[in-house]
């Protein structure tokens, strides 16, 4: 049965406690940083964090201030734009069971530009020295073992949620219906086409330009790259914030 | 304070898929989860079919549960006898079938739940007290266990209804809530708070009527036997691979109760399958020299030798 | 049929024994052959404590084989109830940090390296610098020729992050050795708490706890980023909110706190007595205050003396020279019998309410708006949601942190609060209160313990000179009344005075040697031994040796050039710590030359909190047990231990060689070992002599069952009366209880009686009896704390068990104040009867347009070549710099730039600033900027942010931006601490530093060096 999350983000405070866990579960290395302006940090998503907590910050003409958080991670698309664009199709691989779009090492052979942005989310990095395609893999080991994914797991806040797709879009439907009642414009991000759906409570541009993605037809790879890919299917492309 | 009462169980339970799942990862277990698990989808049938409390629900006395009574001190639970051929019919011919060295009598008392005249007070009466003899041809002891098996579920389902009278009561106390009998098992859950701001990861601990199957929050690192909180005199025991089936080992007064820490799962795992997991874990710890806080059926009498 | 509880029982208690597994025919042999086969793998569960901020959230330690496996939130705890921030989720790779300092260390006067020592070599040679010194420097008398018995020249420094078992063995150490510069962070967080609060209702510490906070109807956060920096306070905040309070944010700066209130409404920094004055002039004049709380709960009705006068800002009876007032010009109107005069009627025009009226007549909204930079919109806003509390029904809390106490006016901003909770009926209610966030975890305690050179234990002032006998100085601090209805408990400080003296010098002391009292270090009269004063004296030359314990003060106390060059003039130095920090390597900090360090540094490795059991106090005075949970990394041991060996040593120099004035410390009943279990029994105390309670009998040496059994005959010890309740021959160690049951009226607002327990005496909401009306039944029934029924109190602990006032034994509810009232005016603090608003010591305004007194008159102002101010609107530095914390790192940052994830996440110096500042100065978002003031300057990255915004002060636009202090030296790149911008000024009273309020400007950095 395929799983889904719901990224409840009017929970999220940007603890990062999501973006701590999956690195250590990972064990990906600790990444220099710098201080750049921002408490988002670091500044994108890269090989060695597959989670990242977006900051943003808004004022209102009336000098209301809003500060966002969005907990980005690979959207595990039912139908994956990524696969369609690679060449192999060993190379990435939807787990049947879960849904969830896995890399293989046969994506060191693809061409990461192609593959990057064939995304609509801007998701895939490439590691340095294997040249191999990483990503957010729904914690795979861990969800063939009954368990849930690490960054589900460290949410202190109820903001990460994950399940059975039918009971998270029961949840999706009844949070988005509890938000709106305070936020008029809240909505749920490309539900019908990911399995990670961010639920969030203004203009998904204004939590990131990566936020939302227009809906994506199932096609072959031919079908697919005959399409011009990048970066049209973002809806957003300008910084924001 | 997340919710005082542990979450509703999923609609259904998945006992075959999950027996499934264990029969793969311990094969080792096969025959107990042959024998064992018909009998508990038998009893899960009963359970949902079964009338559950009829007429209105006793008197909930907030004050009363508060200082420690609990729901059914005065009353008990209702009558289970005319309920006891439809727990027969359902129950027995699959325990016959389990258990071949019992086949005979176990359809002797079949035959006898069947008429008109069928001694159903009495072998309700034998469901808690095992030494009557009250039907020909089946011996005290089969009479009893067989009895426990057929109440067993029409009490849970008694309890379910009774339920929301305990819900939201800060019971805290070692034995049931609803019926008072001691747990038989204990759960981890992960409890969504459902303030908006800083949740705990899980770990809540439930302890797990033997009688009725009712849930209530109990702390941890503590002894639900003889009230031990030190630390060091407190311990888990878990086989190597399988970190969240745990026995919580009280060395202060030589008892053990079955842990499942639920916290990291996606689906809970029915909790007569997690029971039936653990008993290699209870073997070794009655090695060992703990005794169950309450045994299980199937390990009830590992003391003795297997015949 | 129903069955009978006794049928049933049996149903499974049976269980199945009728029958072996093997008589159900089942081949058991493979599942016996596996199980035998099994490696079995055994763990321990412990409680322990997280050693960040005083949510004192317990965690579960798991320990395999010795070692901490994990480390996760404790669900049963009921503040956190499993939940962990994100410096809770970095406890285990902090405990087990290869950071981690784990053997003795060595630094040689003008050496450039650390040498590992032995425990037995370091603690030999600490204990003959401690007696050399001492034998030098003790002073038998001071000038005057009074007997002080006090040593000037050596400071201990230190530490919130004990336990309160440690801190009890630690404070009789440093006393026995005569120092008086003795002080802990307590002092530079929160002390202006423990004056501010105690002057209006009688104790210094929070009031109701944090659970209560999800009983209130409003809840006013200002001076505190709780969401960040307490973040399960903001759990019950957040509580309260979906139960319908209504929330606000008052702050210089917009933080995640504002996210998630109602409102967020930014004000200047330093101007918050203005915006309350304000709001005390709208509830008495819109008349919100519940009357007969007042009337009969509060000192409102007080005649006040004809010679209380405020005119232009100062009050009666200001000593320039000594820029201090005679408080004895403030004193109340009494009649012949020596009772206070009142006026029910409350027309007297030198009534207190009538006074309070006129002195708040002049902040007016437009007044107020001028000053705070906050609208008249957003000052409406915010009184007209808070006096809506002031009705029987309704309740409002008050949170605040460090934004109100680090400031040279920090007493009066939270006296001043405390007016407000009184007008509207606020205090001993469930959901009100106020709820002072303590700083660091166990800050309560070690304020408790008294950690601080004012007080000894049980908050009882540290004698002077002028006290040459017992007698005299128990007449001088044990205050009396003649209202017969005035419990006025601390009439009962002569039996914990005793109690603590007899604990101190246990069968050495007796009643014909006035219980060793003349042991006991004597101060001056107005003597100041704080961080400011001790920095100051060893800048100046004269402390020279000293021990440090757990805090870091070459980063985190203000003007830190100054701080860095005062450490470098110590001859010696004692440091405990976990991890390296900014005071354990001051001698090798950038740009010193380690050669000209003369100092000798002995770095002790310090136990982490799980590797060490005790008790800690949450700010909430739940006093709750940890467990050990491992050994000691390495060869690291609890300070404990520490404090204990270096006493046992320099007291056997002391029994070998003699020495000055040896009696403290040779006749000290001191422990040989350390054992925080056997502490915890000293701190609540033992009869001495066989003796009754009630019926029962207790035999010398059994614990004593409460404070109120105490005596001041020598009959009793305890090292502090606040906590003698705590663990009883019939209860054990109550900080040990986990039990979470509760009564249905206790369940309705969250009091988990059974769970640790809180002092005084299990009372988990203070000051409770005024939650209730003459006849004791509660003014909110659906939220009551406790109520008379049927000839006794249920609820909670009443404070105070007398019967309700109107019944005949009856007593006012305000026990530990003289007159048994909650005090509006109070006559006891250095700068006022009432908070008055003045500038900052540094300020950008020339003029206070409230009042001609610019800046506290009274405040401590430190006098050194390093110590400059600007001058009031010093055009060269146009700009308020505020500080703060964030979440990721915890105070100075010493512990969590340890951990990797939080380094990565939040890993360099910043400053946050106006899109409008940024513009102005030519900074972009991500430059680094230079930030400086007239004692130093720092580099930090410019974080141009809409969350700050600019204020209209006096009709110009002000600028405000804000630094983090977490950031320090010992992590390359991190940058350094901002205190090297701030002033070394203090609030009269309790000499809290001025952090939260400076001078600074800024600049783009044309080269950077730090960062």
């Amino acid at each position: 049965m395929p799983k889904a999350f719901l990224i409840d983000t009017t929970r999220c405070t940007a603890c990062r406690g999501c973006q701590v866990a999956c690195k250590e579960w990972k064990n990906l290395p600790p990444v220099p940083t710098r201080q750049t302006g921002t408490h988002q940090n670091p500044p994108d998503l890269n090989p060695f964090n597959f989670k990242l907590v977006r900051f943003s910050e808004h004022m209102d003409k009336n000098g209301v201030v809003s500060w966002y958080f969005f907990p980005d991670q690979c959207r595990h698309c039912l139908a994956a734009p990524c696969k369609m664009a690679s060449s192999d199709p060993a190379a990435i691989l939807q787990d049947e069971a879960t849904g969830a779009v896995l890399f293989t090492d046969l994506t060191a052979k693809e061409d990461f530009e192609t593959i990057r942005g064939a995304c609509p989310y801007d998701i895939p990095r490439q590691d340095p020295a294997s040249k191999r395609l990483v990503k957010c893999d729904m914690c795979i080991d861990r969800v063939r073992a009954n368990m849930l994914p690490m960054c589900v797991k460290s949410c202190a806040m109820g903001a990460m949620n994950f399940g059975e797709r039918d009971e998270m879009l029961k949840l999706a439907a009844a949070r988005l219906a509890a938000v709106k009642k305070t936020s008029p414009k809240a909505q749920l991000l490309n539900s019908d086409d990911v399995a990670v759906i961010f639920l969030v409570a203004d203009d998904p541009l204004k939590y990131h330009k990566n936020a939302m993605a227009e809906a994506i037809q199932p096609m072959t790879r031919k079908q697919f790259m005959a399409k011009a890919i990048s970066p049209l299917r973002r809806i957003g492309g300008q910084t924001v914030g | 304070m997340p919710s005082e009462t542990a979450p509703a169980p999923t609609a259904s339970r998945h006992i075959e898929a999950d027996a499934a799942r264990l029969r793969r990862e311990v094969p080792a277990l096969s025959s107990v989860i042959d024998c064992f698990v018909p009998v508990l989808a038998a009893q899960a049938g009963v359970r949902e079919e079964a009338p559950g409390w009829t007429g209105p629900l006793p008197a909930r006395d907030e004050a009363r549960l508060c200082a420690g009574e609990f729901l059914l001190s005065g009353s008990g639970f209702q009558d289970i006898a005319p309920c006891l051929p439809l727990a027969a019919a359902r129950i027995l011919p699959v325990m016959a079938a389990s258990f071949p060295a019992l086949a005979r009598q176990l359809t002797a008392l079949q035959a006898a739940l069947r008429g008109p005249d069928a001694p159903l007070a009495a072998v309700a009466a034998a469901a808690f007290s095992p030494d009557r003899a009250a039907v020909p041809g089946v011996s005290p002891e089969v009479l009893g266990f067989a009895a426990r098996q057929m109440a067993k579920p029409l009490l849970e389902r008694q309890a379910r209804d009774l339920a929301p009278l305990v819900q939201d009561i800060p019971w805290r106390r070692t034995f049931c809530p609803v019926c008072g009998d001691a747990p038989a098992f204990t759960r981890m859950l992960r409890v969504q708070d459902e303030a908006e701001y800083i949740t705990g990861h899980g770990g809540h601990r439930f302890l797990r009527c033997a009688t009725c199957e009712t849930e209530w929050r109990y702390k941890r690192i503590s002894c639900p036997k003889c009230g031990n909180e030190e630390p060091a005199r407190l311990s888990v025991m878990h086989a190597e691979g399988r970190p969240f089936e745990r026995l919580d080992v009280c060395e202060a007064c030589n008892t053990y109760c079955l842990c499942l820490d639920c916290a990291e799962f996606i689906a809970i795992p029915d909790p007569a399958i997690a029971a039936l997991a653990m008993l290699p874990l209870e073997m070794r710890a009655r090695e060992q020299g703990y005794a169950p806080l309450v045994a299980q059926p199937w390990s009830a009498s590992l003391e003795r030798p297997a015949a | 049929m129903g069955l009978s509880r006794r049928g049933f029982l049996k149903l499974t208690g049976a269980g199945a024994a009728g029958l072996a597994l093997g008589q159900f025919g089942i081949d058991l042999r493979p599942v016996s052959a596996y199980a035998a086969g099994l490696k079995i793998e055994g763990a321990k569960e412990f409680i322990s404590i997280c050693p960040f901020c005083s949510c004192g959230c317990n965690t579960l330690v798991h320990a395999k084989d010795g070692r901490i496996v994990n480390v996760e939130g404790d669900p049963d705890y009921p503040v956190s109830g499993g939940g962990l921030c994100a410096k809770g989720a970095a406890l285990l790779s902090l405990h087990t940090s290869p950071e981690r300092l784990t053997k003795p260390l060595y630094r040689a006067p003008g050496s450039d390296k650390w040498e590992e020592k032995d425990w037995d070599w370091m603690m030999e040679r600490i204990a003959r610098r401690i007696k050399d010194q001492r034998d030098r420097d003790f002073k038998r008398t001071n000038a005057a020729g009074q007997e002080v018995n006090r040593l000037e020249s050596m400071f201990h420094l230190g530490s919130s992050q004990v336990s309160n078992e440690e801190a009890a063995v630690l404070h009789q150490m440093i006393r026995a050795y005569g120092i008086i510069h003795f002080d802990h962070q307590a002092r530079i967080c929160h002390s202006a708490s423990v004056p501010a609060l105690a002057e209006c209702f009688g104790r210094g510490a929070m009031t109701n706890h944090y659970n209560d906070i999800g009983n209130a109807d409003a809840v006013l956060i200002m001076g505190s980023n709780c969401a960040e920096h307490h973040p399960m306070t903001f759990k019950w905040v957040i509580k309260a909110k979906e139960k319908g309070a209504v929330v606000m944010h008052v702050d210089p700066k917009f933080s995640r706190t504002s996210a998630r209130s109602d409102f967020h409404v930014p004000i200047r920094s330093g101007t918050d007595i203005a915006f309350l004055g304000g709001m005390v002039k709208h509830i008495i004049e819109k008349k919100k205050y519940f009357a007969d709380y007042l009337l009969d709960y509060t000192n409102a009705s007080f005649i006040v003396g004809e010679k209380y006068h405020f005119k232009d800002g100062m009050f009666s009876g200001y000593d320039p020279a000594a820029k201090r007032y005679d408080k004895s010009q403030w004193a109340f109107e009494k009649d012949e019998q020596g009772m206070v005069k009142r006026d029910r009627s409350l027309k007297h025009p030198r009534c207190v309410l009538n006074l309070m009226k006129a002195h708040y007549d002049r902040y007016d909204l437009d007044r107020v708006s001028q000053v705070t930079g906050v609208s008249k919109a957003d000052l409406l806003r915010v009184y007209e949601a808070y006096a809506a509390t002031g009705r029987p029904d309704k309740a409002g809390t008050v949170i605040y942190a460090l934004g109100w106490t680090q400031h040279s006016v920090g007493v009066q901003n939270i006296r001043l609060s405390g007016l407000i909770q009184e007008l509207l009926g606020n205090i001993g209610i469930a959901g009100g209160g106020i709820n002072a966030l303590r700083g660091e975890p166990n800050v309560q305690g070690t304020t408790d313990h008294a950690l601080l050179y004012g007080y000894l234990p049980g908050y009882h002032s540290t004698p002077t000179a002028n006290y040459q006998t017992l007698a005299e100085y128990l007449k001088a601090y044990t205050p009396v009344t003649k209202d017969p209805k005035s419990v006025n408990w601390w009439s009962n400080r002569p039996k914990y005075v005793v109690s603590l003296l007899k604990s101190w010098y246990g069968d050495n002391a007796t009643r014909e040697n006035d219980f060793c009292y003349s042991y006991v270090p004597k101060m001056e009269p107005h003597q100041d031994c704080s961080h400011l004063y001790i920095f100051d004296r060893m800048y100046k030359g004269q402390i020279t040796g000293g021990l440090c314990f757990g805090h870091n003060p070459c980063q985190s106390i203000p003007n830190i050039n100054k701080v860095r060059k005062a450490w470098d003039n110590l001859d010696w130095v004692v440091i405990g710590e976990v991890f390296h920090n900014e005071t354990t390597d001051n001698w090798r900090r950038p740009g010193v030359d380690p050669k000209t360090i003369k100092t000798e540094v002995f770095l002790l490795p310090s136990a982490y909190r799980a590797e060490k059991d005790g008790t800690i106090s949450n700010s909430g005075r739940w006093h709750m047990w940890h467990y050990k949970a491992v050994e000691p990394l390495g060869m690291s041991r609890n300070m404990g231990e520490m404090f204990v060996e270096m006493m046992n040593r320099v007291r056997g120099l002391y029994a070998k060689e003699g020495g000055a004035f040896p009696e403290p410390i040779l006749k000290a009943d001191y422990p040989e070992t350390f054992d925080a279990e056997a502490v915890a029994r000293r701190i609540n105390g033992f009869f001495t002599a066989d003796a009754k309670v009630g019926d029962k009998d207790y035999k010398k040496g059994q614990l004593v069952p409460g404070f109120p059994h105490l005596k001041d005959d020598g009959s009793t010890t305890s090292l502090n009366w606040l906590y003698c309740g705590g663990y009883t021959e019939e209860g054990g160690n109550l900080a040990k209880r986990r039990d979470l049951a509760q009564t249905p009226m206790q369940a309705r607002i969250g009091l988990f009686p059974g769970f640790a327990w809180a002092w005084p005496m299990n009372r988990r909401v203070l000051y409770n009896r005024a939650s209730v009306d003459q006849h004791g039944k509660p003014f909110n029934p659906d939220k009551a704390v406790i109520a008379w029924q049927d000839g006794k109190w249920v609820g909670d602990v009443p404070d105070g068990g007398y019967p309700p006032m109107a019944m005949e034994g009856g007593k006012y509810p305000f026990i530990m104040t003289t007159e048994g009232h909650a005090q509006l005016y109070g006559p006891g603090r250095e700068d006022g009867p009432f908070p008055e608003h003045y500038e900052p010591a540094e300020t950008p305004l020339t003029r206070n347009p409230f009042s001609g007194q610019m800046s506290n008159p009274c405040m401590k102002v430190i006098q050194s070549d390093v110590d400059i101010l600007a001058k009031n609107g010093d055009p060269r530095f146009p700009i308020v710099l505020t500080t703060y914390s964030l979440t990721e790192h915890w105070c100075s940052g010493s512990e969590t730039r340890n951990a990797p994830p939080l380094l990565e996440a939040e890993p360099q110096q910043y400053i946050e600033l106006s899109p409008q500042l940024a513009k102005e100065k030519g900074i972009k978002n991500g430059d680094v900027v230079i930030v400086e003031s007239l004692r130093g300057k720092t580099e930090a990255v410019a974080m141009v942010t809409v969350r700050i915004k600019p204020f209209q002060v006096m009709g110009k636009t002000l600028h405000l931006v804000g630094m983090p202090f977490a950031f320090g030296w010992t992590k390359p790149k991190c940058g350094d601490s901002t205190n090297r911008v701030t002033v070394s000024i203090g609030d009269p009273n309790t000499t809290i530093p001025e952090y939260k309020a400076c001078l600074v400007n800024i600049r783009k950095a044309d080269k950077v060096t730090e960062l």
